[in-house]
């Protein structure tokens, strides 16, 4: 095999991976049902991706004091409740979305359960102490809005504390 | 037929031209040789020139990190991924052009900095999408970011794609914990196996010596996940210093041919220097210290300690004597000041590194050798950009800060071979 050849398929293989890392999350922002959940976030800073959000989600802490199982996958069920979207139960297969109920992957561990791929939400630098001003004088719990894709990936889109939104636009 | 090596073939290169000058040899002859030794093409690699460009190509990637990590909102998501993307398969692609495919020396370094840089920038490709999409991008990233720099590494058999795969490699495995992954600590102590393997498959010395640092630091890291005892931070800390005494003290018995083996000691010292010079590894540096058993720190670091005075003292009188008692009284400086708490251990690693770039710039000017001036240049501007790192500024500050760091050591690089350039002719 030439350098050539080789070098071309090590620029492939870089393509293939940021899309293939990126796609499945572009179709669920694109295309996926929209949720909100409740959420009490922290602040720390990544060095090559920047300021965000850890989020703390109640269904999560919910599925925590529920969920007596093994360590490892699970699925949440959550039904809109308003709001914000809340447990309904825990399962340990996906299944079919329904215009109120949704199924979202999840991971117990420590005596925790998380969600899969949802946990942080970036924000500019010039927007960090808005944010977090927003969140230290917050007189109700923050939402966030997510999408669901139909195999259960998640992607965050807005953080929303006390009638201001940070993200994405609203839909018309 | 063998070309012989790098260094052999450096230093024809430049003897040849002398030679011709001095009428030793003819112009056909001078050039037999070249072709000979392929001294024009990129098997001539000048790793001079190529660090001084593979460091500015790092600095750059920091500043394209920080403004990656800034988030300006200004431009939608969209269109900076789609920048990120044209921007690494810019470098890649150019660099290979420039430097590949029947390149010369000068045109082979500069063309593979730039593949460099574009492997690099892939990482910072990663942080955008995380930040579009609001994910965690650790544990797919960093082995993405592996793979593809391990793909690029076999395909131009390019050693610092090689040392990005195994650092991208060895930060995935530092964000896991033992109890997490198969084998569990084995894991680390195969990850290390197979890190020196890949080092030595690249025919590589300071790769196999950063996969043995990397692997040792992994396990070291692994298994203080679940003991972490007083005395394993102060063996990880006093051992190296203490090989450090010894072998600098027996760097003056050393006859010429045998200086490689014990010329490491000073580095690594420098190196313990700048990993305590972070406040937080300072801290727990110093916290394993005073919890440590005094009789065993006594009994590791005593006999190397007397063993080094004693190798000095004993340096036959035609050796340099100044320069060993002071890298053994850093040695001891940075031992002994972990004790008295973390802000003594950071002024003491700050003080050696700032002695050892005073020392290597005055060396390096009055010589005009190479070595000591990059030492440094690369020492200085590695601890600035160390404290830009770890001290909390605004992120487009760092971005400018480290995009001027590598122009500044870029120019820097020029001044000083021209400066070189000039007092040989």
């Amino acid at each position: 095999m030439t350098e050539r050849i080789r070098f071309a398929i090590a620029i492939a293989l870089q393509l293939v991976l940021l899309a293939s890392i990126g796609w499945a999350r572009f179709d669920t922002a694109q295309h996926g049902i929209e949720i909100t959940l409740e959420t009490a976030p922290v602040d720390p800073y990544d060095a090559l991706a920047g300021y965000y959000v850890t989020l703390d989600y109640r269904v999560e802490r919910d599925a925590s004091e529920r969920y007596a199982g093994p360590e490892g996958p699970l699925w949440l069920v959550l039904r809109d409740s308003g709001s914000a979207w809340t447990l309904e139960e825990i399962a340990h297969g996906p299944s079919a979305p329904l215009p109120d109920r949704v199924t979202v992957p999840a991971h117990a561990e420590h005596g925790t359960v998380r969600l899969q791929g949802a946990d942080r939400f970036y924000m500019p630098e010039t927007h960090r102490e808005t944010i977090e001003s927003a969140l230290a004088t917050a007189r109700a719990p923050a939402l966030v809005d997510l999408r669901v894709g139909v195999d259960g990936t998640l992607v965050v889109t807005r953080l929303r504390v006390d009638g201001q939104t940070f993200g994405d636009a609203l839909p018309p | 037929m063998s070309l012989g090596s790098w260094g052999f073939r450096r230093g024809l290169r430049e003897a040849l031209t002398e030679w011709v000058e001095e009428g030793l040899i003819g112009e056909e002859v001078a050039e037999a040789l070249r072709r000979r030794h392929a001294l024009e093409t990129r098997g001539a690699f000048d790793a001079a020139s190529f660090a001084i460009y593979l460091f500015g190509a790092l600095l750059v990637f920091g500043g394209l990190a920080s403004f990656v990590a800034w988030n300006w909102e200004a431009v939608p998501p969209g269109a900076r991924l789609a920048g990120g993307v044209i921007l690494m398969l810019g470098f890649e692609v150019s660099g290979y052009r420039l430097g590949f495919p029947k390149a010369s020396a000068r045109r082979h370094t500069l063309g593979h900095a730039l593949v460099v840089l574009g492997v690099l920038v892939f990482g910072a490709n990663l942080a955008l999408l995380a930040q579009r999409f609001h994910f965690e991008p650790r544990l797919e990233g960093f082995l993405a970011w592996s793979a593809v720099s391990a793909s690029m590494a076999l395909a131009l058999r390019s050693t610092p794609c090689a040392a990005v795969a195994m650092l991208t490699a060895f930060a995935w495995l530092l964000g896991k914990s033992p109890d997490e992954v198969p084998g569990g600590i084995f894991l680390y102590q195969g990850a290390w196996v197979v890190a020196v393997a890949w080092g030595r498959g690249f025919r590589s010395a300071p790769l196999t010596v950063l996969a043995t640092v990397c692997g040792l630091v992994a396990v070291a890291w692994a298994a203080g996940q679940s003991e972490g005892s007083g005395d394993g931070v102060t063996a990880l800390y006093l051992v190296p210093l203490s090989f450090c005494v010894v072998a600098i003290g027996m760097g003056g018995h050393a006859k010429d041919g045998d200086v490689g083996s014990v010329a490491a000691a000073p580095s690594v010292l420098v190196a313990m220097a700048f990993i305590v010079s972070f406040w937080e590894v300072a801290e727990g540096v110093s916290e394993g210290v005073s919890e440590a058993n005094t009789l065993h720190v006594l009994a590791a670091c005593g006999p190397p300690l007397v063993l080094g005075l004693l190798a000095v003292a004993t340096t036959p009188a035609s050796k340099n004597r100044t320069a060993p008692i002071l890298a053994i009284a850093a040695a001891v400086t940075l031992a002994l000041s972990a004790w008295l708490g973390p802000t003594a251990l950071c002024i003491a690693a700050h003080l050696c590194l700032i002695a050892r770039v005073a020392w290597d710039l005055r060396r390096s000017l009055t010589e005009l050798q190479r070595g000591p001036f990059w030492m440094g240049v690369l020492l200085a501007v590695a601890t600035i950009v160390a404290r830009f790192l770890e001290i909390q500024t605004g992120l487009l500050t760092k971005a400018v800060v480290f995009v001027l760091a590598g122009l500044a050591v870029i120019a820097a690089g020029f001044f000083f071979e021209q400066r070189r350039l000039g007092v040989r002719t």
